[in-house]
């Protein structure tokens, strides 16, 4: 009798001992799973999701992780990745195929027995929803890229155009000038069109190659710096107040922006703009009203390549909300019980060259 | 006709208008414009034969739209030539334009001389329709499906016909349904139909 006790007890003891031993270990390799799963996770956005580097990235991390090889054959927009497989080893494998591109991929472990098949099933699984992610994000990023090359190449022909035409006509007003009024005439529309040119080939030039630097300074008068921009474009404006500031050309071109989308929206309703100039310590405020449509998204409009304009590029504001903030400014937008404001924010220690 | 003959250009780019102004104006009495509202308000207080249009017009510098309905209007309202001078290249926009009655359509960049024959041509043309207009003939222009059959385009005429007539005697029903030779009542009739108004009052 003593001795069965003994035995049964004996026997509880090793059980529970084998039992926490396998838990133990059991936990400690679920722990080093969802490790080696964080570090993927890592990974991907250290190679910024790109497929092809994932791979191989990945692979050389999970070789040291029990696994053998990766092999794959990845098809997206004319792009193919391909890697065959060499090991004679079972492998585990997938294939998806789309409209836009295809994945067939696999994963050869080294050992498939016991609780390592589910882990390794498990990693399996990982890894292809991972690339499949990776795929599907940069079919769409080459998407968009294409759609905003096609809508800034399009808004770039049409200036080109128009200055191709302006050259051809002038050229021929030239010719045909006979006489010193003639000339002078020219001379003239000339004087009158320099203003414009400046803004369409600094537009042009923006557009190209994303430079707002130009070592141009305004000195000078706020109302008279937006009287000067609201007369070229065309905008009605009342203005209240006034302040004296020197400012870096990346300042005017956001200011630039900020009252030609207030001139668009005055040709489609017809508004009223009131501008009233804040003058405090460290900076000027710039407050331009309407009282036009409120705006839907008071965040949204100062994304890039958001546009509520048919045909619209989109980058105006943001550009403008950009340069301001990379001059200490800011740009923001508000709707107010009468119509909408925009306050532009220019500091007092812009960085002038 | 002796008097100097009229030209609107509507376009935006400053430095190109100032230019097409110069080079016009040595023949032509010249306005300018930079978009719809300001032709409109032009074509509204003057006689203009012939209107110079860029299609891309503010607010939507990059799409035809705005260009297309001042084409409409003035078609419309005012029987002035259109001649498109545009970036625009694509099929679409020329076909609108042309399903809106322009007289011609061109390419940016032009060459002036061709841009001149263009608005000679359509100086002409508007000389033939006045002399034509003197003789009691009117020209309208329709542009309609032929599936939708004879129907749509005898709609479309008849309402072109009375509006053209309504706004040369200035909607005097009176005399616009003497020119026409019909009754009063018919002609309340077809302004109901066609819900036709005043300009004053759209």
């Amino acid at each position: 009798m003593r001795t069965d006790i003994i035995f049964l007890a004996l026997l509880f003891i090793v059980s529970g001992s084998l039992i926490i031993g396998i838990l133990v270990y059991l936990r400690k390799l679920a722990r080093g799973r969802i490790n080696l799963l964080l570090r993927l996770v890592d990974l991907n956005e250290l190679v910024d999701y790109d497929p092809k580097n994932f791979l191989v990235e990945a692979e050389k991390l999970l070789i040291s992780q029990g696994v053998e090889e990766l092999f794959y054959n990845i098809e997206y927009l004319g792009v193919v990745l391909k890697k065959e497989k060499t090991s004679s080893k079972k492998a585990l494998s997938r294939k998806v195929e789309r409209e836009d591109h295809t994945i067939e991929f696999g994963m050869v472990p080294v050992n498939m027995r016991g609780e390592r098949q589910l882990f390794n099933m498990w990693l399996f699984e990982f890894l292809f929803l991972t690339l499949r992610m990776n795929v599907a994000m940069k079919i769409k990023a080459i998407h968009e890229s294409f759609a905003r090359a096609g809508v800034v190449s399009s808004f770039i022909k049409h200036d080109i155009k128009n200055v191709a035409q302006f050259i051809h006509i002038l050229s021929y007003n030239l010719k045909s000038a006979k006489t010193a009024e003639d000339r002078e005439k020219i001379v003239g529309y000339l004087a009158e069109s320099i203003p414009y040119l400046r803004l369409r080939a600094e537009r042009i030039m923006d557009a190209l190659e994303g430079k707002e630097e130009r070592g141009e300074v305004w000195e000078g008068s706020v109302r008279d710096l937006v009287k000067e921009i609201s007369g070229t474009l065309g905008l009605p404006v009342e203005i209240e107040g006034d302040a004296e500031i020197v400012v870096n050309r990346e300042v005017e071109i956001a200011l630039e922006n900020v009252l030609k989308n207030t001139y668009e929206k005055h040709l489609r309703e017809n508004i009223d703009c009131k501008i009233r100039i804040r003058e405090e310590p460290e900076f000027v405020e710039i407050w331009i009203e309407d009282n036009g449509s409120p705006l839907e998204d008071t965040e949204r409009i100062f994304e890039p390549f958001y546009s509520t304009k048919k045909g619209g590029v989109g980058i105006g504001l943001y550009q403008a909300k950009l340069l301001l903030r990379k001059t200490g400014g800011d740009l923001y937008a508000e709707n107010t019980d009468h119509g909408v404001r925009f306050v532009v924010r220019i500091s007092k220690n812009t960085y002038v060259k | 006709m002796n008097e100097k003959r009229t030209i609107l250009i509507v376009e935006d780019d400053i430095p190109l208008r100032k230019q097409l102004k110069l080079f016009l104006e040595k023949k032509y009495e010249v306005f300018e414009a930079s978009n719809k509202k300001e032709a409109l308000d032009i074509l509204e207080n003057n006689s203009v034969d012939v209107v110079v249009v860029d299609l891309g017009l503010p607010p939507f510098e990059d799409d035809p739209q705005e260009g297309l309905e001042l084409m409409e209007i003035i078609h419309e309202r005012f029987f002035s030539k259109v001649v498109v001078l545009t970036g625009q290249k694509t099929e679409e926009a020329a076909k609108e334009s042309l399903k809106k009655g322009v007289f011609d359509y061109l390419m940016k960049p032009v060459d002036p001389e061709v841009l001149f024959q263009s608005i000679n041509r359509a100086l002409f043309f508007r000389d033939i329709e006045r002399k034509l207009e003197d003789e009691g003939i009117e020209r309208i222009f329709v542009s309609a499906k032929i599936k939708d059959g004879v129907k749509g385009v005898r709609e479309e005429a008849t309402r072109k016909l009375i509006l053209k007539v309504l706004r040369d005697t200035n909607f005097n029903v009176y005399k616009a349904s003497k020119i026409l030779g019909m009754k009063r009542e018919n002609l309340y009739y077809f302004l109901k139909k066609f819900g036709i108004k005043r300009d004053d009052e759209n």
